[in-house]
């Protein structure tokens, strides 16, 4: 899932101008995870807002703000207070208020900010583990993402700089490396861990990527 | 076996490259220089010109550190390098702390990189560096030698490498402190990476900061 902190309420509240009237939207499911964008922050949000003398004419928290056809088909079901608003606040991942803002006819200011894409150890505590760069190597590393738990992200390890099986930038972290080969010998599959893996290439991982064809807006 | 010395240089400051220059071209028993990861300090292009001014006699291997570069900044480092008449170029990752400003890139690592400069048909010696304390670390050096690594630095505390690396050419690294953290202290520069001899690093008259 897309790992999404909240932005200062002061970045927000200088997004938002002297707009007075708005729609709060948030994320039902990443950021409802992050607890950053769920039913609980949309109210939160909508409250601060009111506070501060503006008017929220609907709270709403999409089913998933980055599919363009569930948000296309929830934009309808409050089209009325979205055409007397002067945006929307959207508490959502980039992905997720882009979509909005090309369905929606008026601007959108977004609440939170994108990390990465992580796994859940409990609530509020994420680790990125997959870069999305494309080109998965996990098969020959023993379900360990070299590129993404390596700082360095090399494709080849351990590097020059680790030492005792520590790693180079995060001394107080095993090299990802070194745990790697750790899990290839348990599982007997060490045949492959002196594989020359060759570097990503770059038209795999040029942004903006798609699949199924270029993005209609 | 003889041993051949080297003054291993690090980070330079810009004050210090007149001292640094002065002092190894009155050096002792030095037989060429190791330019190491230079962090943020003079870049070692330059540091290699000065060297090869008042030693022209010295190999220099100059550092090729991916770190924060790209293939094209890479090759124009290499061609820089063998215009200056280096002798060989030294492979690294590189360190991220010494240069926060630096982006973690890493385009290749150097086992990618070793087998690049090869078919980019570079023939300066190229060596590469690391511990070979652990099995995935003497798995590394292997992987080294195969893509067409000619010699490796190892910390004395990372030896021996794996035996079956071959016979070892001792080679001893002199440095004044620049060498990267604890560990790295009168090095021996080995490759292939047998059990090779520590030589006692010669004492530097003023020895490079």
């Amino acid at each position: 899932m897309v790992v999404t902190t909240p932005k200062p309420m002061e970045q927000i509240l200088a997004a938002l101008g002297d707009g007075r009237r708005w729609v709060v939207m948030g994320c039902a499911e990443c950021a409802a995870i992050c607890q950053t964008g769920g039913s609980a922050q949309v109210d939160e949000m909508a409250q601060a807002l009111e506070e501060r003398g503006m008017t929220v004419l609907a709270a709403v928290d999409l089913p998933s703000p980055c599919d363009r056809r569930l948000t296309r088909r929830d934009l309808k079901r409050i089209a009325g207070e979205l055409e007397q608003a002067d945006g929307i606040v959207c508490l959502a991942c980039g992905g997720g208020a882009q979509a909005v803002a090309s369905l929606a006819d008026v601007p959108v200011v977004v609440g939170l900010d994108a990390h990465f894409l992580g796994t859940v150890e409990r609530v509020g505590r994420f680790h990125e583990e997959c870069a999305m760069c494309g080109a998965c190597l996990i098969n020959e590393t023993g379900g360990i993402c070299p590129v993404t738990r390596c700082p360095k992200g090399l494709r080849n390890g351990p590097c020059e700089g680790s030492r005792d099986g520590a790693c180079d930038v995060h001394p107080e972290r095993a090299c990802a490396w070194e745990e790697i080969h750790g899990r290839l010998e348990a599982r007997g599959l060490l045949e492959g861990f002196e594989d020359v893996r060759p570097p990503l290439d770059p038209a795999a991982c040029a942004r903006p990527r798609s699949t199924g064809g270029e993005a209609r807006r | 076996m003889s041993t051949t010395v080297y003054a291993g240089v690090g980070r330079v400051e810009p004050g210090q490259v007149d001292g640094l220059v002065r002092d190894l071209a009155g050096a002792r028993g030095i037989h060429g220089v190791v330019l190491l990861d230079p962090g943020d300090g003079v870049h070692p292009l330059v540091l290699a010109s000065r060297v090869r001014g008042v030693r022209p006699d010295w190999p220099v291997v100059v550092p090729l550190v991916s770190r924060d570069r790209n293939r094209t900044a890479l090759l124009s480092e290499v061609r820089g390098a063998e215009a200056l008449g280096a002798a060989g170029l030294l492979v690294l990752a590189g360190h991220l702390e010494p240069v926060p400003a630096a982006r973690p890139v890493y385009e290749l690592d150097p086992a990618q990189m070793i087998g690049w400069l090869r078919e980019c048909g570079v023939g300066l010696e190229l060596w590469a560096m690391g511990r070979c304390a652990t099995p995935a670390e003497r798995a590394r050096c292997r992987v080294l030698a195969r893509v067409g690594a000619d010699r490796l630095l190892v910390p004395a505390d990372g030896m021996p490498p794996a035996p079956d690396l071959g016979a070892p050419e001792p080679v001893a690294l002199a440095d004044g402190g620049a060498l990267p953290g604890p560990g790295w202290e009168g090095r021996a520069v080995v490759w292939p990476g047998g059990p090779g001899a520590v030589a006692p690093p010669p004492a530097l008259p003023g020895g490079p900061a």
